[in-house]
């Protein structure tokens, strides 16, 4: 039996609703080779196509959790260009990280930190080690609520709450208790509002 | 204390789905309660850093289908190699068995097989037959102190052509050398379609250091220097132009430029272009107070705001450097300070230094003028 292949609307809507696997599955096999003939094209040593991959189809996720994504555009227009610019940034970061090798008495601001989402992987491994302290059940429910935006009766259902009501008390808590984690760590609280 | 009504109203908000009255309820209680004003930051903060979250568990999600893909990807080459390896081993199988049939002469030769004039006269009226029959199956090989003056032949790869040698010379035929040469004929002419006129070498233009002062907090007057020095191996004029992180705004270089990373983009008469990224941070930046005010007419002084700031210390001293006013000021509780000082008396008329801080840090400093 072959699979029915999903639209760009039915996409966006199971990225909206958290039910992403199959949209994933299909955003990648449709649009990793492409990606990959464009990072080839640009003759990128040492460029990880799937990682110009990655923080493209994560720009496109970022664009359609928060409401962004143009549903009018195509997706593979969408993620082409982000992967396109994002191979060209790669390239010029090189050219600068060469210069700052070369160059002595460099100030902070030179080769400045890294806008890619990836790369920020300490940043990123802190905020994990933060969703650690509050515990994975109230991560999964924060993800499931706010992430996903999966209405509190689903949640409930999923996650086994006795009612609607009670998820909806546990949300409240476990989001107060990242409120309180993130007061703790006022550093890592500034990244994540510089994330946006 | 929140509510649940408040709770519900911040959650609407940040989802996107609060209807009219529910806006203008959000509205009201955030301009009027500091508390819920406080709230909606920090959920936004939450809301933020699970986006952060979810994002990463996409990417952890998307690694298994790329491990996945690589795996099946590898198995399929796997059974691809082993196709070609089987195709390859059952060709050289074939071809290797017409070479031994084909290499017989030389073997032959080795051997001091040599034929007369009469054999080589039956043999070419055979040329056209099968390789397989060239060489008859009951070839019986001579003594060696019986072998006459003759000339030997040699039947070559093609079997068309006889070389005829003196007896004695070393002939050898290398079927593998022939497959070598065969090779090199084989190999197509580069084409090259590449024009040849010289274009300049875009990868020698570089940014050196670019000196990049901080704004202050609160304000947008950071700026960004770039000498002419610090620009290697391109073409002058150059084109200098600041973009903002998401690239959709562009700045040319100037002053009152707010915090965040930006993109500095040099382009040369060559038309190469290089970037750097630049990024503007902030600083508290004291700032200056000149004020001058009559108490005695009902006229106050406003207190300056902070940014990021809610309560601090105003010291006021004569020039004799007495302290006349050292008052802890909360911001939303007050705005302006009448001129009463401590005991309830209104300041003197004269020039006063003021400063504002809050411990160890000091946000503001300058003089306040009182007249009559």
């Amino acid at each position: 039996m072959f699979k029915k292949t999903l639209s760009d609307q039915e996409i966006v809507f199971a990225i909206k609703a958290g039910r992403d696997d199959r949209a994933l599955v299909q955003l990648y096999d449709n649009l990793f080779p492409k990606v990959q003939r464009i990072v080839s094209k640009y003759n990128t040593r040492g460029i990880d196509a799937y990682d110009i991959f990655q923080e493209s189809i994560l720009r496109f996720y970022d664009y359609v959790k928060q409401n962004k994504f143009n549903e009018k555009q195509s997706i593979d227009a969408f993620v082409i260009t982000v992967a396109k610019n994002k191979t060209i940034d790669y390239l010029r970061k090189n050219s600068s990280k060469f210069e700052a090798s070369m160059e002595e008495g460099m100030t902070e601001t030179f080769g400045a930190p890294d806008m890619n989402f990836l790369e920020q992987t300490e940043k990123n491994e802190s905020l994990i080690g933060l969703f650690s302290t509050i515990g994975d059940r109230c991560k999964e429910l924060l993800l499931l609520s706010i992430f996903d935006k999966r209405p509190m009766s689903e949640i409930a259902g999923i996650l086994g709450f006795s009612s609607e009501n009670s998820a909806k008390t546990q949300n409240y808590k476990c989001k107060q208790k990242l409120i309180q984690a993130l007061k703790t760590n006022p550093k890592l609280a500034m990244e994540v509002m510089n994330y946006a | 204390m929140l509510n649940q009504e408040h709770i519900d109203l911040i959650d609407g908000h940040l989802n996107g789905g609060l209807n009219k009255s529910e806006q203008q309820a959000f509205d009201q209680l955030l301009t009027q309660d500091p508390a819920f004003a406080k709230a909606l930051d920090e959920t936004k903060l939450a809301h933020q850093a699970i986006h952060r979250l979810g994002l990463l568990e996409t990417v952890s999600k998307l690694d298994q289908i790329h491990v996945e893909s690589q795996r099946k990807n590898n198995r399929n080459k796997w059974i691809l190699g082993m196709s070609l390896l089987l195709v390859v081993t059952l060709s050289s199988f074939f071809y290797f068995s017409k070479e031994e049939v084909r290499s017989e002469p030389t073997i032959l030769m080795e051997l001091g097989v040599v034929e007369t004039e009469e054999d080589l006269t039956r043999d070419n009226n055979r040329i056209a037959s099968p390789t397989s029959e060239l060489i008859p199956e009951n070839t019986q090989t001579p003594p060696k102190e019986s072998m006459p003056e003759f000339t030997v032949a040699i039947r070559t790869e093609e079997d068309v052509e006889i070389q005829e040698t003196p007896i004695g010379e070393t002939i050898t035929y290398n079927p593998k050398e022939e497959v070598v040469d065969e090779g090199k004929v084989r190999e197509e002419p580069t084409l090259i379609t590449e024009s040849r006129v010289e274009a300049p070498d875009c990868s020698l233009l570089k940014i050196g250091h670019v000196k990049v002062i901080p704004t202050c907090l609160g304000e947008q007057n950071g700026s960004v220097v770039l000498d002419m020095e610090a620009i290697h191996g391109g073409l002058p004029p150059y084109k200098t132009t600041l973009y903002s992180k998401d690239e959709e705004e562009a700045f040319y270089l100037a002053e009152g430029i707010g915090e965040g990373v930006y993109k500095l983009v040099i382009q040369d008469a060559n038309a190469c272009s290089t970037s750097t990224t630049i990024t503007v941070s902030t600083k508290r930046c004291i700032k200056r107070i000149d004020a001058t005010f009559s108490p005695n007419y009902g006229e106050t002084w406003t207190y300056p705001t902070i940014t990021e700031v809610t309560a601090y210390t105003v010291t006021l001293k004569d020039v004799a450097n007495r302290t006349v006013l050292d008052k802890e000021v909360l911001l939303h509780e007050e705005s302006d300070w009448n001129g009463r000082l401590d005991n309830g008396s209104i300041i003197g008329k004269g020039v006063y230094l003021v400063e504002i801080k809050d411990g160890k840090e000091t946000y503001a400093v300058g003089s306040i003028t009182v007249v009559e």
